[in-house]
């Protein structure tokens, strides 16, 4: 349906789609946009476990849309964006070929009220 | 419609919704305005009802066709229409993107139409992938939350992540 598509990271978009899926993981990633963080700096706003957020953390670390230090004690996360680039493009992509279709269906529109006249 | 699903447009068009859900569910004026300019759409294969599909070809100057398919859900004229919408081969049969076996997804389409005015009609447009690949099951089952598989993603968050990123 789409045309011309050209990403070379399909595989890693389902993997980011699927990171992406999750409320928890979204709220992660809206608090490492404002910066590195620990497990346990992670933890602290929702009702789960240190080792439930290393779970999450390790989905969006094979998502790509993390990166871990290498401080084996704390192990900061923090985000890359390169992944949610790709994501990003990938819907603009979906909704640029709906829009260009709605304007067309303006266009037929205003034709068929042209062409029947015995719609009413 | 759940607050949760983010794939979203929305159209205010300029004619009486009647006229609207003719213009998408009749496949002579589909073909005349399914896809980017300079395409010719030719709807195939036409079943308007549950369950029943619309197969049609896409054609780009000289390059070789693309497929695509509707599987019909919910028709309920003139206010709501529902499908799965995924690429096809030339018999019809579903298939992965024909330029990237690796494409993912096959994608759930529910669009809703109300009278703006009598001679305006207000559209909601939804889609949501609805098939996970391996690589997604197992990314779920990874984080032990494959009971949430449920596609959720906000990217009105999205788009805020990406620019608080760039």
């Amino acid at each position: 349906m789409l045309t011309n598509p050209t990403f070379s990271d399909s595989r890693d978009l389902d993997a980011v789609f699927a990171a992406l899926a999750d409320p928890t993981r979204r709220q992660i990633l809206a608090r490492l946009a404002h910066g590195e963080a620990s497990v346990k700096d992670l933890a602290a706003p929702f009702d789960i476990s240190q080792p439930a957020i290393s779970k999450h953390l390790k989905v969006l670390e094979n998502a790509g849309l993390i990166e871990r230090g290498i401080d084996r004690q704390r192990r900061p996360a923090s985000l890359t964006a390169h992944p949610m680039r790709n994501a990003h493009d990938w819907l603009d992509t979906f909704r640029a070929f709906w829009a260009t279709s709605f304007d067309r269906l303006d266009a037929v529109l205003e034709d068929m009220q042209e062409e029947s006249s015995d719609e009413r | 419609m759940s607050a949760e699903t983010e794939f979203k447009m929305e159209r205010i068009f300029k004619a009486p919704i009647e006229r609207v859900w003719r213009a998408w569910t009749e496949p002579d004026l589909m073909d005349r305005w399914f896809g980017p300019p300079g395409c010719t759409t030719q709807m195939q294969d036409f079943t308007f009802a549950p369950g029943g599909t619309a197969f049609y070809q896409m054609r780009f100057g000289e390059a070789p066709p693309m497929f695509g398919k509707y599987i019909y859900e919910t028709i309920d004229p003139p206010n709501f229409l529902s499908w799965r919408h995924g690429f096809a081969d030339a018999e019809g049969n579903l298939i992965r993107h024909p330029g990237d076996p690796n494409w993912p997804l096959l994608l759930r389409c529910e669009v809703w139409f109300s009278a703006h005015t009598p001679d305006e009609t207000r559209m909601v447009f939804v889609w949501t992938p609805v098939e996970a690949s391996a690589t997604e099951r197992a990314a779920f089952a990874a984080g032990s939350d494959g009971a949430h598989g449920g596609w959720t993603a906000s990217f009105n968050q999205l788009d805020a992540l990406l620019e608080a990123v760039s």
